[in-house]
């Protein structure tokens, strides 16, 4: 497996910051004994400012 | 006597070899690009640059709007948050009120975002998994998911930007 690579996407999302998991793409994915569909999933928020970070 | 064909065959050849031998330098950025990430694309997708004039105008607008997500001036400030900011410091906030304008300069300190994946199957069972990462707007973002024993950690690359007051738009 060493040196061996593959890419997958672009996946583009909109999202409204802190909603639910979104759905970018539908794969197939294999652990090497059992394989089956799979979901990539991306969730966004946007982060408070440096300065609104105090007590996190 | 040299047949011409023959010499020009092998003026051709000899720049092949010349190439292949030392092919082009790539430009410093492209060759960084590569070190950085092998997979995504080089190109941007910063938004095209807000002339003053329009700045101005958003301004104006967003002085009779509300603060929230139905100001469509807000909306394309914020969307333009990087340059707006810099616009702010050039030429100040016109005749926004002393609210409006402390309300747009805090949300355009909100500078990152917060980026989680993850890959579920079809049970709900979770393969991949990166929990909420701390990225920089506007900024390429190299992040490397946990994944089980038998699966190699995922590297998600991409950007991410924010395209009004509560929204983003991600690339990966």
């Amino acid at each position: 497996m060493e040196g061996l690579h593959f890419a997958a996407g672009p996946w583009f999302t909109v999202q409204r910051s802190g909603s639910d998991w979104q759905t970018v793409a539908k794969i197939w994915i294999s652990d090497g004994r059992a394989d089956g569909p799979a979901d990539v999933q991306i969730r966004l928020a946007l982060a408070p400012a440096e300065d609104q970070r105090k007590g996190e | 006597m040299v047949p011409r064909i023959v010499l020009v065959a092998a003026l051709c050849s000899t720049v092949l070899v010349l190439r292949l031998l030392a092919p082009p330098e790539p430009s410093a950025e492209r060759d960084r690009e590569r070190v950085e990430c092998a997979s995504c694309s080089g190109h941007g997708h910063a938004p095209a640059p807000l002339r003053v004039e329009e700045y101005e105008r958003l301004l104006c607008l967003y002085g009779a709007e509300p603060m929230s997500g139905n100001s469509q001036a807000l909306e394309t400030l914020l969307f333009h948050g990087a340059q707006v900011g810099q616009l702010l410091g050039m030429h100040g906030a016109g005749a926004l009120d002393a609210e409006r304008a402390s309300f747009l300069a805090r949300e355009l300190r909100r500078t990152a975002a917060t980026v989680a994946f993850r890959i579920v199957d079809a049970s709900g069972a979770e393969h991949v998994r990166l929990e909420p990462t701390r990225v920089r707007i506007g900024e390429k973002a190299h992040l490397t998911a946990a994944s089980g024993p038998t699966l190699r950690p995922p590297e998600f690359s991409g950007t991410v930007y924010r395209v009004g007051l509560d929204h983003l738009w991600a690339r990966f």
